[in-house]
C-alpha cells in the first residue's frame, strides 16, 4: 500500500469519524461531550498499543480487521441512509446510498493515494465550515445560552455516553490498516483532531439546539436548520454538501481498506474493489440498528487484535 | 519514413538510381552531378528546404575547385578535414540516414567509389517569424512567442538562459516520418529519473508523424483516464525558462509553436508571468480572482439550477421573489433552459473559431445581438439565467488553459445539480476531486503543493511573496515528488 503523510492519514480518519459525529442521534449534553472525549481517550490508549506492536499481521488477525471494517462500513452506510431523512436531499435514503456507493467504487478503484490527497482538501474545507459555524454560534451566544447548557437533559449515564463515543469511532478499522503506512505518531494528530471536532461540533449543537434537544432525532441536522450566519438565509442545504462529502470519504476509505485486506487474504481474487464496495452497503442493510455496546466493542477490536495476538501465537501466523 | 538500414552503394550511378527508386522519383529531390578532384560526385537536396545562396557560395564554389584526388574517400576526407564549409556536417552511411538529412534541408554530397555521404547544413526554408503569442497574453513581459521551427525556439531559450547548466538534447520522435524533438532541462536541478522517463516516453511514440502537441503529451502522461492534463503547455519562451529554472523538463517539437513541460501542476493554470511584474499584493489578488473565476465557471449554472429547483431556503425573500417572477414566464425547466443556453454558447464559440475571421466576427455579432436578445424578449430564456450563464462563461475565459475541462465539467455539474440538487453537485465534486488528485506524471502529483501539502509552495500559489524571499528559497519541483 502507498505511504501516507501524517496530514493525509489524519484527514481520512477525521472525515470518517466526523461523519459519524454529524449523524449522531438522540440528546447531546455536556455528559455526552465528556463521554465522547473519554471514548476518544480509550481509542488513543488502544491506538498507542497498536503502534507499539511490531508483530506481523496473521491471516486470522486480518480476517478480524476485515470483519470490523465491514461492520463499521455498514454502520456508515446505515447512518447515511437514516440521516438522509433529516436533510433536504432530492433523492430518498436508498437512492443516496446507491449513488454514493457507485461514486465510491470509482474512488476505491483509484486507490488510497488519490483518496487521501482528496481527503486533505475535503477536510480543510470541512474544518473551515465547522470553524465558521462554531465561531458564529460562540459569538452570538450570551450568558444565558451558556447557562442553559447545564440544563440540557442527558440521554443516559456517563458509562453509556462513553460507549456511544466508542461506537461513533468508525475509523478505527481504517486506522488499523493504514497506521503502518504513515509516519510514527500519526495517531496523535487523528485523535486530537477528533477531540477538537467533537468539542466544537457538540458545543455548536448544544448552543443552537439546546432548548429543543429532547425533541430532535438528529441534533447536528437540527442545528444546521436553526443556525443562520446571515440574517435572511438558512444554511441547511450547505450542511448537506459537507455531510455528503464526509459520508463519501467515510465509505470510500473503508472500501479502500477492505480492498487492501482482501488483496492480502486472497491475492488471486478479481474485482476486489467491486466486492468491497458492494459488501459495505449490504452489511449496512444487515446490521441496521445494532446495539451501541456491540459497535463500541467493534471499534476497539481492530486496535487491540494485533497486541492481543501476541498472547495467542496462532493468530499472528503470516498470511 | 523509409526504415531500411541498407548501406550506400559505392558506384555513384547505381546509388543515385537506388535513391530515385526509394523516393519514388519525387520531383522535389534535386540531384546535381559534377566532377571535382577528377571524381564523379553528386549533390542531393530537397526543393524549398535549403538556401540557394548559402549552397552556391559556401558549398558549390569551394567544393568544385578541389585539386585532383587519388580516391573518393580521400576527397571526402579532404572536404571534411581541410575545408570549413558549414557548421553542421553529419555523415550518412545508409539510405535511411541520407534521406533523413535531405528531408531535413541538408545538402548531401556523394562521391563515386565511396560508401558514405557528407551532409552540409544549408537549411533555408521559409518559416513564420517570431510573433506575439495568441493564447497567452502578457502586459509587462516579453512579447515573443515560439515559432514552428525547433531550432529557432531553441535559440530563444538559449538567449534567456546563457548557462552551461541548460542542456538541449535534440532527438527524433515518430516512426514513419521522424520529427525533431528537443528535450530541454537544467542539468543541475532536474531529477535524473524525470529526464530518463521523458526520453523513454518520447522513444515510445509510435505515431506516423508528430503533427501537434497532442501527439506528444499522451506519451508523457499516465494511461488512466484523467480530466486534467498532467503536463503543462506554453507558447512563451520566458514562461518555459521560468519552468526550467524550477527544475522541470520541456519538450520542443519541430513544426509546433508550443512547448510541453513536465510535470504540469494545477496551480500553473492560475499563474502568469505578469504576476511577477506586479506588486505581490496585487498579484495575490489576481490569483484569487482567477481561482474564484474557475470555480464560478464550473459551478455557477449548476448551483443556480440546484438552488432554484430544490433548495429555495438558501435564497432570501427578495431574491426568491425576483427569481420566481423571472422563471414564471419561462416555458422550459431551468435545467433545460441552462443546457440550451450553454450548448448554444458552445456552438457559437466553435463557429467563431473555425470560420474565417471576418465571418467569425459576424457570427459573434448575430449570436450575441439577435439570438441572445430574441431569446430573452421572446421569453424562451429568463434574464437571471442568462446572466448566470454569461458570468460562468466569462469566468472560464479568465483561465483559458483549462477551457476544455471547464466546458465539460460545467455541463456535468449542471446535469447533476438539475437532477439531484446540491447532493448531486457534492457527489460529482467528490468524484472530480478524486480524479484530479489521482492525476500525476513521473511521480509528481498534479495537485501539489495543495495536496500533498507543502507549506513552502504556498508562497507562490495561494499568494505571491516578495521577489527577494521567493528567489532566496531555492525551490525546485523535485520537492513535490512522491
Amino acid at each position: 500500500m502507498n505511504r501516507l503523510t501524517k496530514p493525509q492519514l489524519a484527514a481520512v480518519l477525521l472525515l470518517t469519524d466526523g461523519f459519524s459525529l454529524l449523524c449522531i442521534r438522540d440528546c447531546i449534553s455536556l455528559c455526552t461531550l465528556a463521554g465522547f472525549l473519554a471514548g476518544t481517550a480509550l481509542h488513543a490508549a488502544a491506538a498507542f498499543l497498536l503502534t507499539r506492536c511490531r508483530r506481523p499481521c496473521g491471516s486470522v488477525c486480518l480476517s478480524i480487521v476485515l470483519l470490523c471494517l465491514l461492520i463499521q462500513g455498514g454502520q456508515s452506510y446505515d447512518m447515511l441512509r437514516r440521516t438522509c431523512g433529516g436533510i433536504t436531499a432530492p433523492a430518498g435514503g436508498t437512492a443516496v446510498v446507491l449513488l454514493t456507493a457507485l461514486v465510491s467504487l470509482y474512488a476505491v478503484s483509484s486507490g488510497i493515494r488519490p483518496v487521501s490527497r482528496a481527503a486533505v482538501c475535503a477536510a480543510a474545507a470541512g474544518a473551515f465550515c465547522l470553524m465558521a459555524v462554531t465561531l458564529t454560534e460562540l459569538l452570538s451566544a450570551d450568558a444565558e445560552d451558556w447557562e442553559d447548557l447545564l440544563y440540557i437533559p442527558a440521554a443516559s449515564g456517563f458509562r453509556e455516553e462513553v460507549i456511544r463515543g466508542l461506537a461513533a469511532g468508525t475509523a478505527t478499522g481504517a486506522f488499523a490498516v493504514l497506521s503502518r503506512t504513515a509516519p510514527e505518531g500519526s495517531w496523535r494528530a487523528w485523535l486530537m483532531g477528533r477531540a477538537a471536532v467533537t468539542a466544537a461540533l457538540f458545543l455548536t449543537v448544544m448552543l443552537s439546539a439546546g432548548g429543543i434537544m429532547a425533541l430532535t432525532e438528529h441534533p447536528a441536522v437540527t442545528a444546521a436548520h436553526i443556525i443562520q450566519p446571515f440574517p435572511a438565509q438558512r444554511i441547511d442545504a450547505l450542511f448537506m454538501v459537507v455531510f455528503i462529502a464526509a459520508g463519501f470519504f467515510a465509505v470510500s476509505v473503508q472500501g479502500v481498506c477492505c480492498t487492501h485486506i482482501l488483496g492480502r487474504l486472497a491475492p488471486s481474487l478479481r474485482y476486489r474493489s467491486c466486492i468491497a464496495v458492494l459488501s459495505l452497503p449490504l452489511s449496512g442493510a444487515l446490521i441496521s440498528g445494532l446495539p451501541e455496546g456491540f459497535c463500541g466493542a467493534v471499534s476497539l477490536l481492530p486496535l487491540l487484535v494485533l497486541p492481543l495476538s501476541a498472547l495467542v501465537p496462532r493468530l499472528s501466523r503470516p498470511s | 519514413m523509409y526504415d531500411n538500414k541498407e548501406r550506400l552503394l559505392p558506384e555513384l550511378s547505381a546509388s543515385l538510381e537506388r535513391i530515385k527508386e526509394l523516393t519514388g522519383g519525387s520531383s522535389d529531390i534535386l540531384t546535381n552531378r559534377f566532377i571535382t578532384g577528377k571524381i564523379n560526385c553528386a549533390l542531393i537536396c530537397c526543393e524549398g528546404m535549403f538556401s540557394t545562396q548559402t549552397l552556391a557560395e559556401l558549398i558549390l564554389a569551394p567544393v568544385t575547385g578541389i585539386e585532383p584526388m587519388p580516391s573518393a574517400e580521400a576527397l571526402l576526407r579532404h572536404i571534411e578535414d581541410d575545408m570549413l564549409l558549414s557548421a553542421d556536417r553529419p555523415t550518412a552511411e545508409d539510405y535511411s540516414s541520407l534521406l533523413h538529412l535531405v528531408y531535413s534541408g541538408f545538402a548531401v554530397l556523394l562521391a563515386d567509389g565511396s560508401t558514405r555521404a557528407l551532409g552540409f547544413g544549408v537549411q533555408g526554408y521559409s518559416t513564420r517569424g517570431i510573433q506575439e503569442p495568441s493564447g497567452e497574453g502578457n502586459i509587462m513581459g516579453s512579447h515573443e512567442g515560439f515559432t514552428e521551427t525547433v531550432r529557432t525556439n531553441m535559440s530563444m531559450i538559449r538567449r534567456r538562459l546563457r548557462t552551461p547548466e541548460l542542456v538541449m538534447e535534440l532527438t527524433q520522435a515518430g516512426e514513419g516520418s521522424p520529427t525533431d524533438v528537443c528535450i530541454c532541462y537544467m542539468k543541475d536541478r532536474v531529477p535524473e529519473e524525470l529526464i530518463d522517463g521523458v526520453r523513454r516516453s518520447l522513444g515510445s511514440i509510435k505515431a506516423e508523424a508528430v503533427l501537434s502537441s497532442g501527439y506528444v503529451r499522451p506519451f508523457l502522461e499516465k494511461r488512466r483516464f484523467e480530466l486534467f492534463s498532467s503536463t503543462g503547455i506554453t507558447e512563451r519562451p520566458d514562461v518555459l525558462c521560468a519552468r526550467l529554472i524550477e527544475g522541470r523538463a520541456a519538450v520542443l517539437t519541430d513544426g509546433i509553436p508550443f512547448a510541453v513541460t513536465v510535470p504540469g501542476l494545477l496551480c500553473e493554470s492560475f499563474q502568469t508571468l505578469d504576476d511577477y511584474a506586479f506588486k505581490p499584493w496585487y498579484a495575490t489578488f489576481l490569483r484569487w480572482i482567477r481561482g474564484i473565476s474557475f470555480i464560478l465557471a464550473v459551478l455557477l449554472p449548476a448551483v443556480y439550477a440546484a438552488v432554484v429547483m430544490y433548495h429555495k431556503e438558501l435564497l432570501n425573500t427578495t431574491l426568491f421573489m425576483l427569481l420566481a417572477e423571472a422563471e414564471r414566464e419561462a416555458p422550459l425547466s431551468i435545467m433545460t433552459e441552462s443546457l440550451m443556453v450553454l450548448m448554444m454558447y458552445e456552438a457559437i464559440r466553435e463557429a467563431g473559431v473555425r470560420l474565417p475571421k471576418p465571418v467569425g466576427g459576424a457570427v459573434s455579432l448575430i449570436s450575441g445581438l439577435i439570438i441572445g436578445d430574441a431569446a430573452v424578449s421572446s421569453g424562451l430564456v429568463s434574464t437571471p439565467l442568462l446572466t448566470m450563464t454569461a458570468l460562468a462563461v466569462l469566468g472560464g475565459m479568465v483561465v483559458p488553459q483549462l477551457d476544455p475541462q471547464i466546458t465539460v465539467l460545467r455541463l456535468g455539474f449542471l446535469l447533476a445539480g438539475g437532477t439531484l440538487g446540491l447532493f448531486g453537485i457534492s457527489l460529482l465534486a467528490c468524484a472530480v476531486l478524486i480524479n484530479v488528485c489521482a492525476t500525476e506524471t513521473f511521480g509528481f502529483p498534479f495537485t501539489a503543493p495543495f495536496s500533498p501539502f507543502y507549506r513552502k509552495g504556498m508562497g507562490d500559489t495561494v499568494s505571491r511573496t516578495g521577489m527577494r524571499k521567493m528567489l532566496g528559497r531555492g525551490f525546485t519541483v523535485e520537492e513535490y515528488h512522491e
